[in-house]
Formats: C-alpha cells, sequence, structure tokens
C-alpha cells in the first residue's frame, strides 16, 4: 500500500508538474510562429495588432520577458512607420509601461534597456527643440546601461552609431564619428550568438545599411 | 492508511485526467463597439491566462478558438478605452459575444478650462506658448513679460514696467511663483525706463498667464494672474556661463546620483556702463546701472512623490541719470535697491484621491530714491504661508480647498535737502494681514464638459473688511480640437499701497467683474483662439481733492485673437495676435470717466521664427504695432485728449548653438526697433507749455551674448568606466 501510495505521489507529481513544460513548448511555438512574420509588417496597425498578440502571451506568462520585449518592439516600430506624430507619445506610453514590465520580470537586461533607448529617442521627433536635452539623456543613459548589462550585445552601439550618423557635424556628430562605433557594433554583431531561436538577434543588416 | 485507498487515488486520476480528455474547442466571436456604437478596430481581445486572443478588425469583428474550458476570464484592450473584463464558462461549441468599451477619460485629452488662460507648459502636450518660445522671441529680451506682450490682451507700455491686461494698470496683474505672490517681480521702477522682470525664464517648467477669470486659488488682482511653476528635478549636472554685452553670470546645477536631489545657484554681475559709453542713451549717466546678485536653489523628492523645493533670490542694483530737462533745471535721479525673495513649498499625492500642498515665503524689497533733492525710502516685507488639499472624485473632478495667510508690512521715510541741510526725517508705515480660504470644484460631467465652481473669502485688517468672490468657468470640447468656454467671475483688490497711507483709501476693496466668451482650436501644428470678454470695474480709489473716495469705475470690453502656425512654412514657427479694446475709467486724478494712458484701441503683434538647420541658426524677428495712447497735456482744456502718434517695433535676433568640445554654446543676437523710427510712449509738458517726448532710453537696444553649458553627462561616466 505504501509503494502504491508513493507511486501515485510520483504520478500526481508528475502530471501536475507536466503541463508546465507542456506550455512551454507551447510557449516556444506560439513566439516563434508570432515572430516569424515580424520583420515583413511595413503598416503601424499591423504592427500595433502584432503587439497585442505579444501581449496575450505576456499576459499568460508572467515569468517571460521576452513577450512583453516584444510587445514594446513593435510598439517603438509601429512610431517609426506612422505619419505625423499625434499617436507618437501614447503610444511610447505604452511601450515604456512594457518595458518597465520586462524589466520587473528580469531587471537590468540589455534588450530591455537598448529598447527604453529607443523609445526615447523616437519621443525626441515630436518637438525635438525641446525635448532633445531630456529625452537625448534617457536615450544616452539606458545605452550606457544596456552596454554594461551585456557587453557582447551590439544593439546599443548600432544605435548610439545612428545617433552620432545624424546629429549634424557641429554637435560633434556625423559620419567620421559614427564609423568607428558602428564598426563596433557589426564586430559585436558577428561575435553574436542568440540565446535562443526567439531571443532578440535583430539589427545587423540595418546596421551594415548605415555604414554605406 | 487504509483511508488512502487505491480507488480514492483512482479517482483523483480519473479526474485530472478527464480535464484534458474532455476538453473540446470553443469558438468565441463578436463585435466590439464604443457605447456610440461605433465599431472598434485594433481591439486586443483574449481569455486571461492563455494565448488565445484575436485583434479587431476595421469592423469592429473577432474570432478565435479555444481549447480551454471551465471558467476563464475574457479582456478586452484598446488604448484610450477602459479594459474590459468578463467571467466566461466554456464548454465547447460556439461563443457569440459582443462587447462595448468605454471611454477612458484621459487628463490630457479632457477638456480644461480655457476661458481667459493662456498656458505655457511641457506638461501639456497641446500648448498656446512653450518655455523655450520666451527666449526666443525677438523684442523680449529674454524676459517673460517681454514674451508676454507679445500675446493678446497685453498692452505695449514701454515707459514703464508692468503686464498692462485688458485695460487693467500694471497694478492689477500679480505674478506667482509655486502658489507665492511675488510682491517686486520687476527691478524697481525708474521714471520713464520700464524694467525688466527679475527672474531668469529658464527656472520655471510651466508658465500660466491669465488675462481674466482666472481660479479660485489666487486673489488681490483686478486684470490678470501670471501662475509660473519652477522645475522639478534637473535633467542633469550642468555648469553654465553667460557673456554679455551688459554683464557676466555663472551658474551650477548638482543632480545627485539617485536624482532624488538636485541643488544649484547661479552669480550675476551687470553694468551697463561700457553698453552705455557706447551706445548713447537719452539719460546722462553719472552711476551706470550696476547689478550684483544671486539665486539658489534646493529640490528633494521625499517619500515616493513628494517634492520639496527651495528657491532663494538676492539682487542688489543702484543706478543714478540726470533726466532730459524739461524745465530749466534738470531733474537729477539716483536709485538703490536691495530685493530678497524666498520660497519654500512641499507637494505630495499622498494615494489615488489625495494630494497636500504647503509653502512659506518671505520677501522684501527695499529703495533708496534720491530725485533731486529728495530722499525716499521705501521698503515692503510680505511673509507668506499657504496650503492647500486637492480630492480627486471619480476619474477627474477634483475639489481644491486651502487657504492663505500674507502678512504685508510697508514703510516709507522722506527728507529733504534745503539750503545746504537736511530736513528731519518724516516715517510713516503700515501693516495688513490679508487672511484667504478658498475652495475651487471641477465637476466634470464628461471629458467633454467640465463646470468650474470657485469661491474665495478674503478678509483684510487693514481694510477692517472681508469680500467674498463668486468664480464660475465651463468649457465643452466641441470637436476634436475645439473647445467652447465661458467665464465669470468677481475679482478684488486692495487699492495701491502708496495710496492707503490715506485713510480714506481704506474703506474698501476695488472690484472688478469679468464675463469671458472663448473659442479656441488646437493641434500640434496650429492654434487658433479668439476671445471676447467684458470687464466691469466699481469701487475704483479717486484721489482727486475733495472727492477721495472708493465710487470711481468703468469698463473695458473687446476682442482678443490668436493665431500660431508651426506647420506651413518649413521649420517657420510665426503667430500673430491682435487685440481690440474699448475701455473708459474713472480713478486716481481722473476727473471724468475717459479712456487710461495705458490703454489703445489697436494692437498687434507679428512673431516669426526660422530653424536654419544646416547654420543651426534659429533667426527672427517680431514686428508690434499699436495705435496712439492718451496723453495728458497741462495746458489743454479737455482730460486726456490728446493721443500718441502709433507705435512700431520692428525687431530681430537670431541664435547660433554649436558644441564645441562637448560644451554646448548658444550665441545670442538681437536688435529692437531696427529701422530706427521714432517711438513715444507719452508726452510730459514743461512750464512753458512745450512738449517733449518720452521714448525708449536709446532708439535701439543691441544685445549680443554667448551662453555656454557644460554638462556632465553621467551615460558618458558609464562607458568610460568599463571600457
Amino acid at each position: 500500500m505504501k509503494k502504491l501510495f508513493l507511486f501515485a505521489l510520483v504520478l500526481m507529481g508528475s502530471l501536475l508538474t507536466n503541463p508546465t513544460s507542456a506550455q512551454s513548448a507551447r510557449y516556444l511555438k506560439a513566439m516563434e510562429s508570432n515572430l516569424e512574420n515580424l520583420d515583413s509588417i511595413q503598416q503601424a496597425d499591423e504592427l500595433m495588432s502584432k503587439a497585442s498578440q505579444f501581449l496575450r502571451i505576456a499576459e499568460a506568462e508572467k515569468a517571460e520577458w521576452l513577450p512583453s520585449y516584444y510587445a514594446a518592439y513593435c510598439q517603438v516600430m509601429a512610431t517609426i512607420r506612422v505619419n505625423g506624430t499625434e499617436k507618437l507619445d501614447e503610444w511610447l506610453d505604452e511601450a515604456d509601461k512594457n518595458i518597465e514590465e520586462g524589466l520587473k520580470r528580469k531587471p537590468e537586461e540589455s534588450e530591455l534597456l537598448t529598447l527604453k533607448a529607443m523609445a526615447a529617442f523616437m519621443r525626441m521627433r515630436v518637438n525635438p527643440m525641446e525635448r532633445w536635452q531630456k529625452y537625448g539623456g534617457v536615450s544616452q543613459e539606458n545605452l550606457a546601461k544596456a552596454k554594461v548589462a551585456d557587453p557582447t550585445n551590439p544593439r546599443p552601439w548600432m544605435l548610439q552609431g545612428q545617433s552620432v550618423l545624424f546629429t549634424p557635424e557641429q554637435f560633434g556628430g556625423g559620419k567620421d564619428n559614427a564609423m568607428p562605433i558602428l564598426n563596433t557594433a557589426i564586430d559585436k554583431f558577428n561575435a553574436f550568438k542568440p540565446q535562443s531561436k526567439i531571443h532578440p538577434q535583430w539589427g545587423k543588416a540595418y546596421c551594415e545599411s548605415l555604414m554605406k | 492508511m487504509k483511508f488512502f485507498s487505491f480507488s480514492f487515488f483512482a479517482g483523483l486520476l480519473a479526474m485530472l485526467f478527464t480535464f484534458s480528455a474532455f476538453s473540446q474547442s470553443t469558438e468565441v466571436s463578436g463585435v466590439v463597439t464604443d457605447n456610440k456604437k461605433n465599431p472598434l478596430a485594433g481591439v486586443n481581445v483574449f481569455l486571461k491566462g492563455t494565448y488565445d486572443g484575436a485583434s479587431t478588425d476595421a469592423q469592429g469583428k473577432y474570432q478565435f478558438t479555444t481549447l480551454d474550458t471551465g471558467t476563464l476570464e475574457i479582456v478586452a484592450t484598446l488604448l484610450g478605452f477602459k479594459d474590459f473584463r468578463k467571467t466566461l464558462q466554456l464548454s465547447g461549441g460556439k461563443l457569440q459575444l459582443n462587447l462595448v468599451l468605454k471611454e477612458k477619460i484621459n487628463e490630457l485629452k479632457a477638456v480644461t478650462i480655457s476661458a481667459g488662460t493662456i498656458e505655457a507648459s511641457d506638461s501639456r502636450r497641446v500648448t498656446v506658448l512653450k518655455p523655450l518660445d520666451i527666449v526666443t522671441t525677438a523684442n523680449a529680451q529674454g524676459d517673460i513679460f517681454g514674451a508676454l506682450r507679445t500675446l493678446p490682451g497685453a498692452q505695449q507700455v514701454g515707459e514703464q514696467e508692468g503686464l498692462f491686461v485688458r485695460g487693467g494698470a500694471g497694478s492689477e496683474t500679480k505674478t506667482i511663483i509655486d502658489g507665492m505672490v511675488v510682491n517686486n517681480p520687476f527691478f524697481s521702477s525708474t521714471p520713464d525706463i520700464a524694467q525688466r522682470g527679475r527672474f531668469n525664464p529658464f527656472l520655471f517648467k510651466g508658465t500660466v498667464f491669465s488675462t481674466g477669470g482666472y481660479s479660485a486659488q489666487y486673489g488681490q488682482a483686478l486684470s490678470s494672474a501670471l501662475v509660473l511653476e519652477t522645475q522639478d528635478m534637473p535633467d542633469r549636472t550642468a555648469a553654465t556661463y553667460s557673456l554679455s554685452a551688459v554683464g557676466l553670470g555663472a551658474g551650477y546645477v548638482n543632480l545627485s546620483k539617485n536624482k532624488k536631489t538636485a541643488w544649484g545657484g547661479d552669480l550675476n554681475y551687470t553694468n551697463l556702463l561700457p553698453y552705455m559709453k557706447l551706445v548713447s542713451q537719452r539719460q546722462s549717466y553719472q552711476q551706470y546701472p550696476e547689478f550684483i546678485g544671486g539665486s539658489t536653489f534646493f529640490r528633494r523628492q521625499l517619500r515616493k512623490n513628494g517634492l520639496l523645493k527651495f528657491y532663494g533670490y538676492y539682487t542688489f542694483g543702484h543706478l543714478g541719470f540726470t533726466q532730459p530737462r524739461l524745465d530749466s533745471v534738470p531733474s537729477n535721479f539716483n536709485l538703490s535697491n536691495h530685493n530678497v525673495y524666498t520660497n519654500l513649498t512641499y507637494k505630495d499625492i499622498l494615494n489615488e484621491k489625495w494630494s497636500i500642498y504647503g509653502g512659506i515665503s518671505y520677501s522684501y524689497n527695499l529703495d533708496n530714491i534720491r530725485p533731486d533733492s529728495l530722499i525716499l525710502g521705501s521698503h515692503n516685507v510680505l511673509f507668506q504661508t499657504r496650503v492647500m488639499a486637492t480630492r480627486i472624485i471619480g476619474d477627474l473632478s477634483a475639489l481644491r480647498i486651502g487657504a492663505e495667510w500674507q502678512q504685508f508690512g510697508d514703510g516709507r521715510s522722506f527728507q529733504q535737502q534745503l539750503f545746504g541741510g537736511t530736513t528731519p526725517k518724516l516715517m510713516q508705515d503700515l501693516n495688513d494681514y490679508l487672511t484667504s480660504a478658498f475652495a475651487e470644484y471641477d465637476l466634470y460631467a464628461s471629458s467633454r464638459l467640465v463646470f468650474r465652481f470657485g469661491g474665495r473669502y478674503e478678509y483684510s485688517s487693514l481694510l477692517a473688511r472681508p469680500n467674498l468672490a463668486p468664480r464660475v468657468s465651463i468649457s465643452y470640447k466641441s470637436g476634436a480640437n475645439s473647445t467652447l468656454g465661458i467665464a465669470y467671475g468677481d475679482f478684488y483688490q486692495k487699492p495701491v499701497t502708496q495710496w492707503l497711507y490715506d485713510t480714506r483709501s481704506r474703506q474698501g476693496f476695488e472690484k472688478a467683474t469679468h464675463y469671458i466668451l472663448n473659442y479656441q482650436w488646437i493641434t500640434s501644428a496650429y492654434t487658433f483662439r479668439v476671445e471676447a470678454y467684458r470687464k466691469q470695474y466699481d469701487q475704483l480709489l479717486r484721489t482727486l481733492e475733495p472727492q477721495w473716495d472708493l465710487l470711481g469705475g468703468g469698463y473695458a470690453q473687446g476682442i482678443d485673437v490668436f493665431w500660431r502656425d508651426r506647420k506651413t512654412f518649413k521649420n517657420v514657427d510665426y503667430w500673430i495676435s491682435y487685440s481690440y479694446l474699448d475701455t473708459r475709467r474713472q480713478y486716481l486724478n481722473y476727473p471724468i470717466q475717459t479712456m487710461p494712458t495705458f490703454a489703445t484701441p489697436h494692437t498687434a503683434t507679428l512673431v516669426f521664427k526660422k530653424f536654419f538647420t544646416k547654420l543651426n541658426t534659429a533667426a527672427g524677428f517680431t514686428y508690434s504695432y499699436s495705435t496712439g495712447r492718451p496723453f495728458y497735456n497741462p495746458y489743454e482744456s479737455g482730460f486726456l485728449t490728446g493721443r500718441t502718434p502709433d507705435l512700431h517695433n520692428f525687431g530681430v535676433n537670431a541664435s547660433i548653438l554649436k558644441t564645441v568640445k562637448g560644451a554646448f554654446c548658444v550665441l545670442a543676437l538681437s536688435v529692437t526697433n531696427v529701422l530706427g523710427l521714432e517711438q513715444v510712449f507719452t508726452y510730459r509738458f514743461n512750464s512753458a507749455g512745450e512738449r517733449i517726448a518720452v521714448g525708449p532710453p536709446a532708439p535701439r537696444f543691441f544685445f549680443v551674448g554667448l551662453f555656454i553649458s557644460v554638462g556632465q553627462n553621467r551615460s558618458n561616466e558609464v562607458v568610460n568606466q568599463n571600457n
């Protein structure tokens, strides 16, 4: 009887834990299928609905930071695709909210900090003259933190290079100043190994296009 | 042990298996609309805790299938709407579920009180003016008040300082910093030369310029309130240096690593000697204007949302000149001034419902004035305490209740130099304790319609009288970007201090009643604003002996129009303001009701700014025009019947931005009245009956200044440490 009891316990235990590992496979599958066509989306509203897909997963998988990351990524990307600046702050507010949620799940994650810098950078578009000082600072600060959090991550370097490239030469920008940073980014891209299929790995092609 | 029988486990296991074995798919579909039945696209509809869900299409339709069964929560979310949540029992098959989302009343999108209010701040995303606009406007000369004079409602008065709003005298506008009244916002008056405001525009994050019908939170201003809010935490640690044609300065701001504490200050020295040697002035100076002073601040974040702020300001200044001869004897004027302003405030959001504010302020001003043989001393002291509590009701409605205590002291002395000696000093002083209480309720009927009911009670110990001022304002959002507003209010003010030394002036408060109708249309690219008003003046002080009483009065009515466009022309931002004013009053020494010397029927201003991206240069001009103003001619039978010629002022400015070795540099250049047109503010008459025009001290004012900001960029620190 005792043995049977133990057997039952083991069986129950495996039954109870099994759903999670099954879910984890389900999680990977869902993430992979969501990510499949991400790069090909050009429309802002499609990106926003893609963000919704990731948010649904984020809601179900409270321990995972990647769904929040991709939701925010879609929202930031959507602001690049949209004309005008009216929706910009509203969408970036959402993106920031998701980034913060991600950081709650995985503090000091380099990719999330990079995204935070991107969101701040995008906010300057609303009124560059008045916002560069505040959001420029937030952007710089998070890029610096992202580099520290993961020195192998090429994306903060790429974003810094991009920002220098588009800054007028009088302000310390321009191609000559940007190239060394972008070269560092490319070196890091070449060495970069994503942790899994669903971890961030974007940007290399864009970085190369910046260097032309 | 028998209790745990095999059959028990078997049953348990069977139960566990049934969960998955019997699960079958449910198809959930429906339409999502708002409460007006308009379909909503892009709504994220999903079952909480599962991945199952869908986004609605352009028709608001959604559809998804789920394998989960049992009790589940369906959630629908969309930006700008409240989340929808409902518990469902799923057991397979088809489920049709139409959802209605309620609009989230968003503080930033909700209608705000618009009548009488021109706001310049960063906190709201769409405003009439931004703080940076103040320093980049030609003719403003970096002065807050100068920039506000380019807005509708303000008169172009060049011979004295002050904001003359809608037929009101300069004394009818109060300046308020962080809730605290500033008694001496301008440098001390000198005859016929308008003085600048004392405060640096970069000190403030927000400016609310009320041209009428302002909130019950403030009082003692018949016409207008200028509400300034100081910066919260600075962005970074930085040092600033300035060098200009009129002086030099240095400042430092420190932001602690955890960004919870900031402190700093600045020192400024101004001496107009070199400038005035170069550009000849109408007055001949025996003491060139010289000012030395500084300010200091401390800000600290306490608790989660609490912010403690201290600001202290001190400046000493002196000057002395000989005025152009009115009579055969030239007249001398000498002034020395000490000014102190301090302000300590604390505000905190206690919880979702309550926030509090408290503050104390001390200010002191001492003028020693020597016009010719007179020796005049004048000082005033203001000590004030203010508390306010705000209770949020529902999503947006708010009730504010507060009280204020002002202890005001004024003193003056008089001596005369006669026959080589000095007469005995005559001294007078007066004190007033002003106690105020106010309540204001912003009632949102919906996010489109807000009512503001306010009331203010004041008691002055000097006048030994109370007053009770009701204020009402309504705003209606008539379209996505447009607002209609109306406002009504009573406003009381003590007669101007110099007259209060005569006890006959203490018979009561002067009174103004405002009626305002406003329409505005604002997008991020354009602003259009038109406002019609009528202001009734009662109980104005009359000082024409033997009629010394509070039986004066009058009215002001008119239309203010404002248009700003940041889009039509590339890299160009321009605005046009126009004010029509019809006003008459009898007050002070006016024997009849007539248009006062500081008013004119038509005032128009065009401000134009262009940014040359390749040159990193912002350049612009301001053209202001106003019709002539009444002046007093003692040799004419009528009172204030003469009119000065029309006034034109065309000024240009440019700022060049450049980064040199990490230091951010701005070179600013500006010239007022480029064309050198003669400007007549008013006329004075000498005893021979000759007319002398009063204009600016010099036809043009040139300004050249270099501002350098060296920021300590913390991100670089981090990078350097790790490379």
